[in-house]
């Protein structure tokens, strides 16, 4: 700033500090950075909010209906006085017998969260603890052949609720109960 | 002399400034370049859906193929689209489109199996080959758009007449 000034003598006074108007403008200058930088750490940490909160409904979907499809496929008949069917929260309860024993599989709705149990002792949560099942409906699927039917699931996920956006995710997918044939 | 030395005594707060919004201004290009990394994850549930809604037509197709392969699976036209959809607790095949959820579109072709003598799958051009009339190849397809066009997944796999019906 002090080639405003173009008389030499005046250098000494000058060194001594900046004036009010450039201390005004370097000020005004600074807080324009300040603003921008802050919108940007906001807007970055919305964005990795989103990112997180929909990384953990494609990871949840993919941990719930990995598993139900697994137990559907593996099941020899369906508990219907355990289950519930074409309801939003829904619930099944599966028989399962094999060469090596028969058991039952159960799994269930509580507090938004899939859980799974076997035999009635719970193994644990199907899906990560900020996720939200707000729906999950289980069909029968009817069949003229008796020995093949199977169950289709729709499952709606929702986002954690410090997401920014309130993310809401449809899957579906049918399983047959492969132990009818 | 006196202005060298001067200068030597430290930055101008214009050169302090300027330094600054040059630094500020490549922090929030790399804000950018996170932003569009964010906007290909956004992109990305689309893709599982698609995976699962495959996955669920083979099943979906295998239902019908249970319930009766003459029926369901045999007339279907070879090379034709067909798309699946859930009504009245069971499967069922349409000819015209049919999306899922106004976002996903989810159709099946099938071909013909060829086999030769030994009953091993082969080529069409094989001579000697015939078509395997208790088996299809399915291809399941999921179609779905986005700014970037038109994306699809498939899955290749074969449907036989398990239970003879």
């Amino acid at each position: 700033m002090r080639f405003f000034n173009k008389q030499k003598q005046n250098m000494k006074v000058k060194r001594g500090g900046y004036t009010l108007v450039e201390l005004l403008i370097a000020l005004f200058i600074s807080t324009l950075l300040a603003i921008a930088v802050s919108q940007a750490t906001t807007s970055l940490y919305s964005t990795y909010k989103n990112v997180y909160a929909l990384r953990e409904i494609e990871s949840g979907a993919i941990s719930i209906l990995d598993r139900l499809t697994r137990e559907i496929k593996n099941s020899t008949s369906i508990d219907l006085s355990n289950s519930v069917l074409d309801s939003d929260s829904g619930r099944v309860s599966l028989n399962v017998a094999s060469s090596t024993g028969s058991y039952n599989t159960k799994i269930y709705l509580s507090n938004s969260r899939l859980y799974i149990s076997r035999d009635g002792i719970e193994l644990g949560p199907l899906s990560p603890s900020d996720v939200k099942v707000t729906l999950v409906n289980y069909s029968l699927i009817n069949s003229n052949n008796n020995t093949a039917t199977g169950l289709r699931v729709e499952l709606v996920l929702e986002s954690p609720d410090n997401s920014p956006t309130d993310w809401s995710k449809t899957f579906y997918a049918t399983a047959i109960m492969r132990g009818t044939y | 002399m006196i202005y060298l030395y001067q200068k030597n005594k430290g930055s101008l707060l214009i050169e302090v400034l300027v330094a600054t919004s040059i630094i500020v201004t490549a922090v929030i290009a790399s804000v950018g370049v996170f932003g569009t990394m964010a906007h290909l994850s956004y992109k990305n549930t689309a893709k599982i859906q698609a995976a699962f809604l495959a996955d669920e037509g083979i099943e979906a197709t295998k239902t019908l193929r249970n319930a009766s392969w003459n029926t369901n699976i045999k007339n279907l036209t070879i090379g034709t689209k067909y798309y699946l959809y859930w009504n009245n607790h069971s499967w069922n095949i349409n000819a015209s489109t049919t999306m899922v959820d106004n976002q996903f579109v989810r159709y099946f072709t099938l071909y013909n199996v060829y086999r030769d003598a030994s009953f091993n799958i082969v080529a069409s051009t094989t001579s000697g080959s015939s078509i395997d009339q208790d088996m299809r190849g399915l291809i399941m397809n999921v179609q779905w758009s986005d700014e970037a066009g038109t994306s699809t997944k498939s899955i290749d796999t074969y449907l036989y007449n398990l239970f003879s019906n």
